[in-house]
């Protein structure tokens, strides 16, 4: 089939993944792996934070190993388990341990959805320790200097519940992401669509107010991710009404009057 | 939605009823070949009118396939609002054309007619201002356009121009331009010549504005102020519109296609008067028109050249010199009539009332936030008495790097401010240019003694009252904001009653409280392992044994040999809030307290943590709350004997019941937290708290609880109308319970699908 199988561990960034830096994300984010600290993003969605990981692990050409968290996500599924695999039992290493054992970077999205008890296995890897005990296997695994922890969540999410415990937010060096200004949006949206500057402008000018409905019942606007697959779709030929529709419209809400509301701003606009 | 999901949809709306099945078959059978969207769109219409007529419900469902090609969203409503009303006249046979043929009886004579009415659009135009603005703007009614910077008023009706969708576009300029008019800072004009008289800038002073404001003093110091102000109108709308051709590109480009049909409506004599001066330049700057008047190509190139709100006011007198030679006497012109007019009086009034609300929100929550430190179960009852001298003085510290906040006190500890009190005080810092300390001696004060010092305020403020009173906000449409410290919520318990209602009913209703107990208990699992899984926790001994053997044996053994933790734990918590007002007294009460007896019922089989809480009262002196289980309490033979002594009371003051359960439910930890209430008919007080009021605040109330992370669901058995439910409890939020009867089954059927 002409599929290539990697390991995940394996798994090097070698083309230059486009980043626009909106302040000193990037000499903080090597100075921590410089420093061997865990990093922590935050941020709304679409606004850049998995795009700023791929950056760092090509700029650090280490592999990137990501986890997306989901509140089953249990301390065997990062660490690893025994399987049997006929007659034999083998150990199988889950994606932390092989990216601790790879020197590589883990990159735990969404962290707060994981369980609390989950979120804990990585104390002991987040502090000067840098350690991943497993277990089941009695050991304990220390981290080489290559690697690095880095967690991503939403604070605009869900309820309190979904909050990270001060034990687990206090180990990390933070950054915190948002939509970058409009003209800076403007040149992502270009650069990863292909779409002419003007166009790009006023894309930016409807995800801006869209934003601007927080507390009118939309808690989260347009992300520049959503600008981004917009514009891709008018460059495919898609009429640009038809494609702010179903690229932001129909993708922000299910309320008609919001959604009224927004068909309006892109008749304003476009 | 295939057909069969179609059908099951539409049981499930018009159930309890069940219509003939080849008669639904036929009507849902067009149905089926829409898109999923417009299927949504026309079966959420059946609830409206199924109570109505069946056979008119069933008649929409199969011909209103044709019409929804031709309409558009909104639409809908009022399209379905003519087909009712049309029944009502002329029964199945006068509504029928509506629905067959909507183009003729319904879409003609709207754009015919070509009104459009402030109400049909107000909902989507304020989130659209609110977007263009990037903040929460408000939409409303009145004669004249104007803004007082929160809420943009518009004339309630728009037929002066020929069709619809032209009275809809200038809506949309409208809008726009006002909502300019707030964010270039026209409303905040400060001319020179007597700015010395001093901007309000300390709100410690008089409330009211009795000093006409600078700008109107401008305009009064010419022969003509209403001309004078009628120039600066001028040129700052000719600033707004080059920014909408600027950034909305696309209203714009509308404007441009539609300018003969504005041009139509605001003709041009050839006289040479101030006001067709104004006039002429006025559509040329709107309509892109080309002026031929020499005075109006003048205005308009002064118009042209202005970069700020100074810039206008300089030109003011220019202009004014220009046009005032021309002696006759001014008329305002019906195109500056149509932008409105710039009400700098009511801006200032509401700056200086946003000033007021900003300093008793950062007061009190500031105040919050020192006496949680201190003592942190002070939740509910607001801050208690305490020796006032121990109130320490505060410093608020500019941001750190990270841009974190900080209040310094006395003792030298710094307690970080929450992000929103943060942003509060940058707002103040913003518009008084410094945070008064009168702010924040006021909040040590509050917090520390109970002594507001927030003058005149603290007798009825938040801290005055006794225990167990909880002194709530509440929301006014009318001018979008809230008054302040306005209802008195008192928690009262409810006397037991030995009675035999509740035995009777659970007697009674033996068979149904079987069957709720067993589909209940299917919802209750707690954690649990779960062997012989694939891949687990842990390895299944039992499981391993057994594939050794078989593998000894010479069987291929199993792989699944593995515990899982299964973690299907309910964290649920739910308030249920029962109208205990006098229309419920007779049947319907009864009704309601078996609902609850079935209910409760349910909840202990399930065992979700509950609280039912009973409301009523009367004015807002007087909201009371009864307790009837709390949600700490168990389901004891007390609580049933409650459930029996629920009575009917007075009347149905909803928004300060949903706030105080909302209050109540922060300091509940559950992973879901439910509101269900439960009313008989619209929320009504025996003051002001009535129609839309009432809903607006009962609105805003489940709002504000939803902002803060609860669900929150209405039933209802309003007998009489129940189309304000989708505007109060928000689409798909409610059900309307027709048939009394069924209402304890309904109630309980709506908790298992809410939490299951």
């Amino acid at each position: 089939m002409g599929l290539k199988q990697q390991r995940i561990e394996e798994h090097h960034i070698t083309i230059e993944p486009f980043y626009l830096p909106l302040g000193s994300e990037i000499d903080i984010g090597l100075a921590a792996y410089g420093r061997q600290l865990p990093l922590l993003l935050k941020g709304p969605t679409g606004c850049g934070k998995t795009r700023f990981m791929h950056y760092l692990a090509w700029r650090l050409k280490r592999p990137l190993i990501t986890v997306s968290c989901h509140d089953d996500l249990s301390t065997s599924d990062l660490v690893g388990r025994y399987l049997i695999k006929g007659s034999d039992t083998i150990w199988a290493d889950g994606p932390l341990t092989r990216a601790v054992r790879a020197g590589g970077i883990c990159y735990l999205d969404e962290i707060v959805e994981a369980r609390k008890d989950t979120t804990v296995v990585i104390h002991p890897l987040g502090d000067d320790r840098r350690e991943l005990p497993i277990d089941k296997r009695g050991e304990i695994l220390r981290a080489p200097a290559e690697f690095m922890l880095a967690v991503s969540y939403n604070p605009g999410y869900q309820s309190v519940l979904k909050d990270l415990k001060p034990s687990t937010r206090q180990r990390f060096v933070s950054l915190n992401f948002s939509y970058p200004d409009p003209e800076r949006e403007a040149l992502i949206v270009v650069r990863e669509s292909g779409i002419d500057e003007g166009f790009a402008n006023r894309l930016v000018k409807l995800g801006a107010m869209t934003r601007g409905l927080k507390e009118s019942g939309l808690p989260e606007g347009a992300s520049t991710r959503l600008l981004i697959q917009t514009a891709l779709l008018v460059q495919n030929g898609i009429e640009i009404k038809k494609a702010c529709n179903a690229g932001i419209v129909q993708s922000l809400s299910d309320d008609s009057d919001i959604i009224e509301a927004l068909g309006e701003m892109v008749e304003a606009v476009f | 939605m295939n057909h069969q999901q179609c059908r099951e949809v539409f049981y499930r709306l018009v159930s309890p009823s069940l219509p003939n099945e080849w008669e639904v078959d036929d009507a849902l059978l067009p149905l089926s070949q829409l898109h999923q969207q417009q299927q949504e769109m026309l079966l959420a219409q059946v609830p409206v009118i199924w109570p109505i007529s069946h056979s008119l419900c069933l008649y929409f469902i199969e011909y209103g396939v044709g019409a929804l090609t031709l309409l558009k969203p909104h639409h809908l409503a009022p399209w379905v609002r003519a087909i009712l009303g049309a029944y009502e006249i002329g029964g199945l046979h006068g509504a029928r054309p509506l629905i067959s043929d909507v183009r003729r009886t319904f879409l003609e004579p709207l754009e015919a007619d070509g009104e459009v009415s402030l109400a049909d659009i107000s909902s989507h135009l304020s989130l659209f201002v609110s977007g263009v603005a990037g903040h929460s703007m408000q939409v409303a009614g009145d004669l004249l356009a104007h803004t007082d910077t929160t809420t943009i008023f518009l004339p309630e009706r728009m037929n002066q121009f020929s069709t619809r969708p032209v009275n809809r576009l200038a809506y949309t300029l409208l809008v726009v331009l006002h909502q300019r008019f707030c964010a270039q800072g026209t409303l905040d004009a400060q001319p020179d010549s007597i700015a010395a008289g001093g901007a309000e800038s300390d709100s410690s002073r008089s409330k009211e504005i009795v000093e006409p404001l600078p700008v109107i003093r401008f305009f009064n110091s010419f022969s003509h102020p209403v001309l004078a102000a009628d120039l600066y109108l001028l040129f700052e709308t000719a600033r707004a519109m080059r920014w909408i051709h600027h950034e909305l590109v696309g209203l714009s480009r509308q404007l441009a296609e539609r300018s003969h049909e504005f041009m139509a409506h605001f003709s041009h004599t050839t006289m040479h008067t101030p006001a067709t001066l104004l006039g002429e330049a006025a559509t040329a700057i709107l309509f892109g028109h080309q002026p031929v008047t020499q005075g109006a190509i003048h205005l308009c190139r002064m118009a042209a050249t202005n970069h700020s709100a100074a810039d206008s006011i300089t030109a003011v007198a220019d202009g004014y010199r220009l046009v005032a030679d021309l002696s006759a006497p001014y008329e305002r012109p019906f195109v500056l009539a149509f932008v409105g007019e710039l009400a700098f009086a009511k801006a200032a009034g509401e700056r200086e009332r946003q000033r007021l609300q900003r300093r008793h929100r950062f007061i009190s929550e500031l105040a919050g936030l020192l006496a949680r430190q201190i003592e942190p179960e002070e939740k509910m009852e607001g801050v208690r008495g305490r020796d006032a001298s121990a109130a320490p003085p505060l410093v608020l510290l500019p941001a750190d790097k990270e841009g974190k906040r900080r209040v310094l006190s006395s003792d030298n500890e710094s307690r970080l401010l929450p992000e929103e009190l943060a942003r509060l005080a940058a707002a103040i810092e913003a518009d008084l240019g410094s945070m008064p300390e009168s702010y924040l001696s006021a909040a040590a004060g509050l917090a520390g003694g109970g002594i507001s010092g927030d003058n005149g305020q603290g007798e009825d403020g938040a801290t005055s009252e006794r225990d167990n009173v909880l002194v709530l906000d509440e929301w006014d449409y009318r001018r979008s904001g809230y008054r302040l410290n306005w209802c008195q919520v008192r928690e009262k318990p409810v006397e037991s009653i030995r009675s035999n209602f509740v035995a009777a009913v659970l007697a009674r209703r033996q068979a149904m409280i079987l069957n709720l107990r067993r589909q209940f208990e299917q919802l209750r699992t707690d954690q649990r392992f779960s062997g012989r899984q694939s891949d687990g926790v842990d390895l299944d001994l039992d499981a391993v044994v057994e594939a050794r053997c078989d593998f000894r044996a010479g069987i291929s053994p199993s792989e699944n040999l593995f515990v899982r933790l299964l973690r299907n734990d309910r964290d649920i918590a739910t308030i249920v809030l029962v109208d205990m007002s006098s229309s419920t007294e007779g049947w319907i009460g009864t009704v309601l307290k078996e609902a609850l007896v079935v209910l409760g019922e349910a909840f202990d089989t399930v065992g979700d943590q509950f609280g039912i809480y009973g409301f009523s009262g009367m004015r807002r002196s007087r909201c009371e709350i009864f307790t009837i289980k709390r949600l700490t309490e168990s389901y004891s033979e007390e609580v049933r004997e409650r459930l029996g002594a629920i009575s009917a009371r007075e009347y149905t003051r909803l928004g300060p019941a949903v706030r105080w359960a909302a209050r109540l439910m922060k300091t509940v930890e559950a992973r879901t937290r439910l509101l269900l209430i439960l009313t008989d008919g619209k929320p009504e007080d025996y003051d002001d708290y009535k129609g839309e009021y009432a809903i607006e605040d009962s609105r805003k109330a489940l709002q504000e609880a939803r902002g803060d992370g609860l669900h929150t669901f209405g039933i209802t058995v309003d007998q009489q109308s129940h189309d304000y439910l989708p505007h109060l409890f928000g689409e798909g939020n409610y059900i309307f319970v027709d048939d009394l009867a069924k209402l304890p089954h309904r109630l309980v059927e709506m908790y298992r699908l809410l939490t299951s």
